[in-house]
């Protein structure tokens, strides 16, 4: 028994003490991207990143849930997402302390929280991918995917997460919440394939089980650096639903290590670390780089926190 | 003390329940996940018992340890490295039924090892009057098929909890089980509707563990014999050749695609060190706990209701518990927590092969022989409980490897396991380096099981001597 207790007061040592020279980041961001940013900041400055990284499939609920926990003693200083659901709703529950970066004041005031929590920077688009060795006229616009021509051919992810959630709810202040449902019911009328997350739809396109797939810019490109017969059909330009989605990233509030924190999101939201994200596998585009007359309609991000309800609707009207 | 930290291994599930309790969502039934649950696991079941129960006879009819080893190797296999493997070998995205299928094809040796050691139960003198008596067919009907049903149930059952309660798989294929279903109300914060889609899960363990008490751990005084010859004996033998060899088709595709292996090891070394030591702190905390009261204990049903429920319920359960009392800051940074929630998860596992390792006869003539506690311990006990000990620790060891629902919520800032790191590679798709990662895991798990029982018994020899 003593043997018990003693391995855990062990843990319990080991773990005990927090260093002066460390900035502790929860991140969903994918940890092949977040690490290389992680150790050029740590070569740039000296201060060492201990991240806590979530899974594909676990879709942010481990790093939401455990930062609202921690709220009487916050353990992280820093929550890094790659899109921003997640961000305003833990600015909802009082989690996030007012923080705009001295490196971002050229970000577009349409990608900051305007109380000053979140900042968004390198983004990615929601996108048609095809299989260019299967379609030879791939769909013009997103409402075609839904015609019978299509029936059996197309994947997407789970609608109650990641940025397929955040892109439903974008094309319900759009279009409307009826007509997205009715698209979904369509989609689900067609047979559309419904996958974990977008890189399965990815995968399936390239594997050819299906033909088209709804999916985000960085699983498209990692795909074809890997070689995979595929391209992008459509970026929604022409018909106007363009859905584009930020990273954000945030201080927390009652951070253990403010000030490295407040270091870590000025060193992140520099341009310099936004070039470094688009030269990597993902190709985020640099937020800075978008036009100034960008097509996609502004996103309503109270409408986006807000947005479960319609969610399970969306979930409903795909059977699942 | 046994107790209490029997009782603090039960503070996840109370996190948990209170949680639901205080939390949002209504009650609901679920009655579509659950449709979509009983096709997953009861097809898992189904393809357990049709590959287990003849493996079990098989394993039941021979010496050789080999055999033994390739039926542990399924279940050495995280869910996740099957699905790996499953993508690896290029099979279309399985559906409902394909999803029962893939966790049929890793629980099978539940139901051989549990039919096998039941088996081995079977008295001797009454396999011998059956023989003068009755027709083989007949033997089996009345002798072997009443005596064995018990664990043929358990394990049917234990499979079915462990499917239903899988949640990689269903999440990577997206099939809609109630462990998806209870990961997704977690996500949206509606944890009572979370806690009634687990209710039914909860019941189901309870049962499981009620009949569980019904069947003997106490090895038998006198061996057990064989019971089948000729045409039966080949034919079992022969379908449990083919089973055995489905047991390393996921190391084969591995190893198959797994390129520049050592240079991906040497990569993501901190990774697997980390890995090792959260499982191998939660292996030896649980098998010294198990070890030093191995009686039946009426928290068990409880114990294995934290086991049938998805992982992510320890996981959340210990954060809220820690949340609670304050201890989150002491614990959580530490790793602690986590390895407290995989105890947590994991105890049923260690504490039922450590349960009962000596029957209360011998023990009552050991002390009426005037052997003092201490020396009943060392030579009765000890020597019992020591292979059975390796077995628990290497399955608690193996499961905690694999596990990532609490990992998920509990790994300490600056901490990624194998697992987590493989299940976040999986987004780009199978490629060289997880086939690596998923090999070293494969193999490792292999490895300690192996050792688990082999060295087990080795220091038993020398105990006995």
């Amino acid at each position: 028994m003593k043997a018990v207790l003693f391995g855990f007061s062990l843990l319990l040592a080991a773990g005990c003490g927090s260093r002066t020279d460390e900035v502790v980041v929860y991140t969903s961001v994918d940890d092949l991207y977040a690490k290389e940013i992680f150790a050029a900041f740590k070569q740039a400055t000296g201060i060492r990143v201990l991240p806590v990284f979530d899974t594909e499939e676990a879709k942010t609920l481990g790093l939401v849930h455990r930062i609202l926990a921690e709220r009487a003693k916050p353990q992280c200083d820093v929550f890094w997402s790659g899109e921003c659901a997640r961000t305003i709703l833990l600015k909802k529950q009082g989690a996030l302390e007012t923080y705009r970066p001295s490196t971002a004041k050229d970000i577009p005031a349409r990608w900051v929280d305007p109380d000053g929590t979140w900042t968004g920077f390198s983004v990615r688009s929601r996108v048609l991918v095809y299989n260019t060795a299967r379609v030879q006229q791939p769909p013009k616009s997103l409402k075609e995917i839904a015609q019978p021509e299509w029936k059996g051919r197309v994947a997407i992810a789970n609608p109650l997460f990641g940025t397929t959630a955040t892109h439903l709810i974008a094309l319900s202040q759009l279009w409307g919440d009826e007509p997205v449902l009715a698209f979904l019911r369509a989609l689900r009328a067609n047979d559309v394939r419904v996958v974990g997350g977008n890189s399965h739809v990815r995968d399936l396109v390239a594997r050819g089980e299906c033909d088209l797939g709804l999916t985000d810019t960085d699983d498209v490109y990692v795909g074809k650096a890997r070689g995979d017969a595929i391209a992008i059909a459509n970026s929604g330009f022409e018909s106007g639903e363009l859905c584009i989605i930020p990273n954000t990233a945030a201080l927390i509030k009652g951070a253990p290590h403010p000030e490295n924190g407040r270091r870590f999101l000025d060193w992140l939201l520099r341009r310099e670390t936004e070039e470094m994200l688009y030269q990597g596998p993902a190709q985020q585009l640099p937020i800075r780089m978008l036009p100034k007359d960008l097509q996609a309609p502004p996103m309503d991000w109270e409408r986006l926190a807000a947005g479960e309800p319609f969610l399970l609707k969306a979930k409903e009207a795909l059977g699942l | 003390m046994t107790r209490a930290i029997g009782l603090v291994l039960l503070a996840p599930l109370a996190g948990f329940a209170l949680e639901a309790a205080l939390g949002a969502g209504e009650f609901r039934l679920h009655a579509r996940a659950w449709g979509t649950t009983l096709v997953v696991a009861g097809g898992a079941a189904a393809l357990a018992l049709l590959l287990g129960i003849p493996t079990g006879l098989a394993l039941a009819h021979t010496r050789r340890s080999v055999f033994r080893t390739l039926t542990i190797l399924p279940l050495l296999l995280p869910p996740v490295l099957a699905a790996a493997a499953w993508l690896g070998a290029r099979l279309p995205i399985p559906g409902a039924a394909g999803c029962g299928v893939l966790l049929g094809a890793l629980y099978w040796p539940v139901v051989a090892l549990l039919l096998d050691a039941s088996l081995r139960r079977l008295p001797a003198d009454a396999i011998d009057a059956a023989e003068i008596h009755l027709t083989p067919s007949r033997m089996l009907r009345v002798v072997v098929w009443p005596h064995v049903r018990p664990a043929i149930l358990s394990a049917a059952l234990l499979v079915f909890l462990l499917a239903a309660s899988e949640f990689t798989v269903p999440a990577l294929f997206i099939v809609p089980t109630i462990s998806m279903t209870i990961y997704e109300e977690m996500s949206a914060f509606r944890t009572a509707s979370a806690a009634s889609a687990a209710i039914p899960l909860f019941a189901l363990a309870v049962g499981l563990a009620f009949a569980l008490r019904r069947i003997p751990m106490i090895p038998p005084a006198k061996p057990a014999r064989p019971f089948l010859n000729g045409a039966p004996l080949a034919g079992v033998r022969s379908m449990a050749g083919v089973v055995w060899l489905t047991a390393i088709a996921p190391a084969a595709i591995f190893a198959s695609r797994a390129g520049s292996f050592f240079r991906t090891i040497s990569m993501n070394v901190d990774a697997i060190l980390w890995s090792g030591a959260i499982a191998g702190a939660t292996a030896l905390l649980l098998v010294a706990w198990g070890s030093l009261s191995p009686r039946r204990s009426r928290l068990e049903p409880l114990w294995l209701a934290t086991l049938a429920l998805p992982g992510v319920v320890a996981g959340f359960g210990a954060l809220q518990v820690a949340r609670h009392t304050s201890l989150l800051p002491l614990l959580g940074p530490s790793g602690a927590l986590l390895v407290l929630a995989l105890m947590a998860r994991f105890a049923f596992a260690a504490w039922l092969p450590l349960r009962e390792p000596v029957d209360l006869r011998q023990l009552e003539a050991a002390e009426l022989s005037g052997l003092s506690p201490v020396r009943i311990w060392w030579r009765i006990t000890a020597p019992a409980l020591l292979p059975r000990a390796a077995a628990a620790g290497a399955i608690v060891f193996v499961l905690a490897l694999g596990e990532i629902g609490p990992v998920v919520l509990l790994s300490p800032p600056g901490r990624l396991t194998a697992s987590q790191h493989l299940f976040n590679l999986m987004h780009y798709g199978y490629d060289e380096v997880v086939a690596s990662i998923a090999l070293l895991l494969f193999g490792a798990t292999a490895l300690v099981t192996w050792s688990g029982m082999h060295v087990g018994r080795l220091r038993t020899n020398r105990l006995a001597a």
